[in-house]
């Protein structure tokens, strides 16, 4: 049988349920400021090996050219762009991946609360119902 | 139809009761399908191709988590290619890296579809992926699907090319890493498949969360056709050499193949459908509640009925 309050109850707890409780758990144990930051260094990390390779790679296929323009090219400007795209891809990916995690941290604290009520709100509507 | 629901609750209670075995028994068998399916399309270096090697990897993979499976078989297929050539190794090196450094972070759920988009193309039924992530998965999922399908290509490419690549000179290395880039940066097949993919997951995705009836098999439908229309766009303004056959059936099996998914994921009886409205202090709620199809599997019992020894006793006098 449908019972109201028990539907207005699941539908607030879907949402949660479609992310993963343990994950959840995982994060809440962590203070904000703290889990945010440790995920940026690890995402600074990760970019900048990700931009070591790419680099890598481009200088593998202008190989040849640059061998031969070594002594013509302004090194020192080379070398300044190449930075420069460093920090601007390194910024990039930070800032995403600073906005995703501050989604997922409010999201995993805002619905790891609403659902510990839920499930004891929703344990005692069963019990009533069973007692019926 | 009632059959196939009894069959299906079976199976669930089957799960159910040997779950503890049943889920690495079933990694296991997908990381040997995958290990196999891979060194046959690849299997360039014979020391991974032997079954002592490969049972072994997937043994290890039926006791760790999903993600290690994807790990080996990215390591298999570098393996393979560094048999192959070492710049089309180092060129997969560089992918894999880049989608683990980058883009796994965020969404370690999703990995799988990575290893099994470039399977679905082996199995010439790549159209299911993006139909089944777009049912199963979220509109993320996308970037999972777009992977698989930049890891395909580029494998197939360098392996098509396995004699353009024999024909360079020995100290032509740089040659060869210049001549692969090029092949991944202008392979216009991979870029259509990729757009066409990433369309259908995501209108699959909308479709199917829409409050319609019969959503799920609306969306499959319309993932397929707008699919089949994307890809023949593509194969009009780029001449992407699309087997226009292959892409039918194979988009008429995936939907098919969806459709079975559909059963044991999302199996509803519409024509009970139920609404309902009521509010609370914060909102208005019009619940529209669709009942699962469920029936009671049947039990066998083997009952035994013993005779009393008295019984059997007083009947043989009577007979005498």
């Amino acid at each position: 049988m449908l019972n109201e309050e028990r539907i207005k109850l699941m539908t607030k707890m879907a949402s949660y349920e479609e992310n993963e409780a343990r994950r959840n758990v995982m994060i809440g144990s962590y203070f904000r400021g703290d889990y945010l930051g440790l995920q940026v260094i690890k995402s600074i990390i990760s970019a900048t090996i990700a931009f070591c390779m790419v680099f890598a790679a481009y200088i593998l296929y202008h190989f040849e050219e640059l061998i031969a323009d070594i002594y013509k090219m302004d090194l020192f400007e080379f070398g300044k762009s190449v930075i420069v795209d460093y920090l601007i891809f390194t910024a990039v990916y930070a800032v995403i991946s600073y906005g995703v995690y501050m989604y997922k941290y409010a999201s995993a604290k805002k619905s790891l609360k609403k659902y510990y009520n839920n499930l004891k709100k929703l344990s005692y509507l069963y019990e009533k119902e069973n007692k019926k | 139809m009632t059959n196939l629901l009894v069959f299906r609750e079976q199976l669930k209670k089957f799960y159910g009761k040997y779950e503890l075995y049943l889920t690495p028994v079933g990694k296991f068998l997908m990381a040997l399908v995958s290990l196999s399916m891979i060194n046959s399309a690849i299997g360039y270096m014979s020391e991974l191709k032997s079954f002592t090697v490969v049972l072994v990897l997937a043994l290890m993979c039926s006791f760790l988590p999903m993600n290690f499976t994807v790990v080996v078989a990215a390591a298999v297929t570098l393996g393979h290619l560094y048999k192959f050539s070492l710049e089309c190794a180092g060129v997969a090196l560089i992918i894999f890296l880049l989608l683990f450094l980058l883009y796994f972070r965020f969404s370690p759920k999703d990995t799988i579809a990575v290893l099994f988009t470039p399977l679905c193309f082996i199995l010439k039924i790549p159209y299911v992926m993006p139909i089944a992530m777009g049912l199963v998965g979220t509109p993320f999922s996308a970037v999972s699907v777009a992977c698989g399908v930049v890891v395909y290509y580029t494998i197939s490419y360098m392996i098509g090319s396995a004699s353009v690549l024999n024909a360079f000179e020995a100290d032509g290395e740089l040659e060869k890493f210049r001549y692969v880039i090029d092949g991944i940066l202008s392979n216009k097949t991979m870029f259509v498949v990729v757009v066409a993919f990433v369309a259908t997951l995501v209108v699959v995705y909308f479709v199917r969360r829409l409050s319609v009836d019969y959503a799920w098999t609306i969306a499959m439908v319309t993932g397929g056709l707008l699919d089949i229309l994307i890809l023949l766009m593509g194969e009009l303004m780029y001449n992407t050499k699309l087997s226009i056959m292959g892409l039918i059936v194979g988009s008429v099996v995936s939907v098919l193949l969806a459709k079975v998914l559909e059963f044991f994921v999302f199996n509803v009886d519409y024509s009970r459908t139920e609404r309902v409205q009521f509010e609370d202090d914060e909102y208005y709620y019009y619940v529209k509640a669709v009942p699962k199809n469920t029936v009671t599997a049947p039990q066998k019992r083997v009952k035994t009925i013993k005779v009393p020894d008295k019984a059997v006793r007083q009947q043989k006098r009577d007979r005498e």
